[in-house]
């Protein structure tokens, strides 16, 4: 039984680690995935393994530092900081951030990241969803 | 308070625009990260000051928390923000400009006060960030163009043949507050030099302006009209003498250079008439002494309003001149050549830093409650000085000057039309053309300009009208809003 802070940490090791079948693992069958650099809303397995596909296919490292995780029941919230080497640029990228994270179960039904995507290029370049299509 | 309560106080208080209150809850070394904002913010006041600048900018503030979740010493909350932005004109479909976002807030109040709030949310959608393309063969790139970019230029003007930014996608509440309380950069390189160099560049200085120049002192300037033979007027410069030999004329949007040219010419004029390497930036605001102090070579203190100099900024020889768009204080920097651009516009940045210097295009806003207007305001009008408000810079008893007979024959029959303020009900569209006035006797007049005045929290214009219309009138104006009703009132709507 994982709680939301837990989920929290979960997520943001398995997100360095690129992980991404640990990640869809921890989401509820019809869970959330909010994250701004990849801007379209994922819900469920197939739309947030997309998602990581293609964050996962340019980002070659990534670090991620959690400064806090709160958790009140079946919520939790963090902040930290990620840093991240996407191939085609040309440094690394530093975002400060936030993280939202409810469960459904015990399973996480939404997981918001909070980061201005403004200052970069969204990992996308379009809606996830068109993947493969 | 705990730092949850802080939060919410926070939060109840920026919804009730109660700057007062905020102030009360953060901690006099108190740290602010807000994404809209360029940097830190460190220090009470400065968290204050930008954060009575963003409610200023808002109205209609709402706020709600969701989940909050709390530690000894720090409080986490996610939840939604609510604004309509002032002064921002509404779509053309009418969808009203407004910054509504979800966010996670962080406060860290390990002593009853908030020591740090940090906020998370993408701005991507809030601001422009796509840069608009104003490509074209006739239009030149301003020696500034890399910096204003990097300072986030977002839209553009092609302005004398080269490219003019003008909005770098802050609220306008932010260049309004910079402007007026602060100090502001303006990348004014469109801003071109009709030189006259010679020993008639005065005397044709005096010929092709109406207003009298003849005595025009070294390192005086002086704002004057140039118009046509039909007293027409073709632009405003304002005019400078740096050298005994040189005269500027630092003009608006007008091929002024071809007409001094063609005139110099036809006249025989012993002097060259030529548009040099000379792209001007502004520095404006009650600050922008303080901050040109160290960088100036000259004493920037001791130079007088509409007075000019020729010394050195940041070591790069420079004309530098008291004028400028704002109506308050402010200068003008025209390097003696663009090689050395960036670097005197980085050496400017650096300067302005401890002033809180932003760069910003033209704050229009304040130009129209100050009636600062420009050449726009007259072209493809027809208008003449009488009719511009400019009587003061007609004279007709003093030497010959281009217009002089048609000028003087305007003023004995009087002008057909005026220059005057309305004050307009409503919020304002976004005004893509002139905006006809209609009355009980049809169509008495446009308005030409048109803006939010932060001064007085109102939409304010500025039109031309039948000279028979009377302050105090209501006229009821036909734009693309829906139209508004407006009462002519006197300009400027606000005194410096």
């Amino acid at each position: 039984m994982i709680d939301a802070g837990a989920a929290i940490r979960a997520y943001c090791a398995a997100f360095a680690a690129r992980d991404a079948d640990s990640i869809v693992a921890l989401f509820a069958e019809r869970g959330l995935y909010e994250m701004p650099l990849l801007r379209t809303r994922m819900v469920g397995s197939a739309e947030i393994a997309a998602g990581l596909a293609r964050a996962f296919a340019i980002m070659t490292a990534c670090s991620i530092e959690l400064q806090r995780v709160r958790a009140n029941g079946a919520t939790a919230l963090a902040e930290g900081t990620m840093t991240a080497t996407v191939a085609r640029e040309p440094r690394p990228m530093t975002a400060p951030f936030a993280l939202v994270a409810a469960m459904a179960g015990d399973r996480v039904g939404r997981l918001s990241v909070y980061l201005d995507a403004r200052p970069h290029r969204l990992w996308s370049d379009g809606s996830v969803l068109a993947l493969g299509r | 308070m705990s730092p949850a309560d802080l939060l919410r106080a926070y939060c109840r208080a920026f919804a009730a625009r109660d700057v007062a209150t905020i102030e009360s809850l953060f901690a006099e070394d108190a740290v602010c990260d807000i994404p809209l904002l360029d940097e830190r913010l460190v220090g009470r006041a400065h968290v204050v000051r930008e954060i009575a600048t963003a409610i200023r900018g808002l109205r209609g503030i709402r706020v709600e928390l969701g989940a909050i979740v709390e530690g000894d010493d720090d409080a986490m909350a996610e939840g939604l923000f609510f604004g309509a932005l002032v002064g921002h004109p509404a779509q053309v479909d009418g969808t009203p400009a407004r910054t509504d976002f979800r966010f996670v807030a962080v406060v860290e109040a390990p002593d009853g006060k908030i020591a740090r709030l940090s906020e998370y949310f993408d701005t991507k959608p809030l601001k422009p960030w796509q840069r608009q393309r104003l490509f074209n063969h006739a239009v030149r790139q301003s020696p500034y163009w890399e910096s204003s970019v990097r300072a986030g230029a977002v839209e553009f003007m092609a302005y004398n043949h080269m490219t003019f930014p003008i909005v770098y996608g802050r609220t306008m509440a932010e260049e309004y507050v910079a402007l007026t309380e602060r100090v502001t950069l303006w990348d004014v390189g469109c801003e071109r030099q009709t030189e006259l160099r010679g020993p008639d560049a005065l005397r044709l200085a005096d010929y092709l302006a109406s207003r009298d120049l003849s005595k025009l002192e070294l390192g005086a300037c002086r704002y004057a009209y140039v118009c046509d033979p039909d007293g027409r007027i073709i632009c405003d410069p304002v005019i400078l003498r740096p050298w005994p030999d040189v005269v500027w004329l630092s003009h608006g949007m007008a091929d002024l250079t071809l007409w001094a040219r063609g005139i110099a010419l036809e006249g025989g004029w012993d002097v060259a008439v030529s548009e040099p390497d000379v792209a001007p930036l502004q520095v404006q605001g009650p600050h922008s002494a303080d901050m040109l102090r160290g960088l100036v070579e000259a004493p920037i203190d001791a130079l007088k309003f509409y007075r000019c100099t020729v010394t050195k900024v940041a070591g790069i020889d420079a004309v530098v001149s008291r004028t400028g768009w704002s109506g308050a204080l402010g200068f003008e920097i025209f390097p003696l050549g663009s090689a050395r651009a960036i670097e005197l516009w980085d050496a400017l940045i650096e300067a302005g830093r401890p002033h809180g210097l932003v760069v910003t295009g033209p704050v229009v806003h304040r130009a129209v409650e100050r009636n600062v207007t420009d050449t726009a305001y007259a072209t493809n009008s027809g208008m003449n000085p009488y009719e511009a408000g400019g009587e003061r810079m007609v004279d007709l008893d003093a030497g010959d000057f281009i217009g002089r007979d048609a000028l003087a024959r305007i003023r004995r029959k009087g002008a057909r039309r005026r220059t005057v303020g309305l004050f307009i009900d409503g919020d304002l569209p976004r005004l893509e053309w002139h905006w006809p006035l209609t009355d009980a006797r049809g169509k008495p007049g446009v308005v030409r300009w048109a803006a939010h005045s932060f001064a007085l929290d109102r939409a304010v214009g500025i039109a031309l009208v039948d000279a028979a219309v009377a302050e105090g009138e209501r006229v009821r104006i036909d734009h693309p809003g829906g139209g508004a009703w407006a009462s002519v009132t006197t300009l400027p709507f606000v005194e410096a």
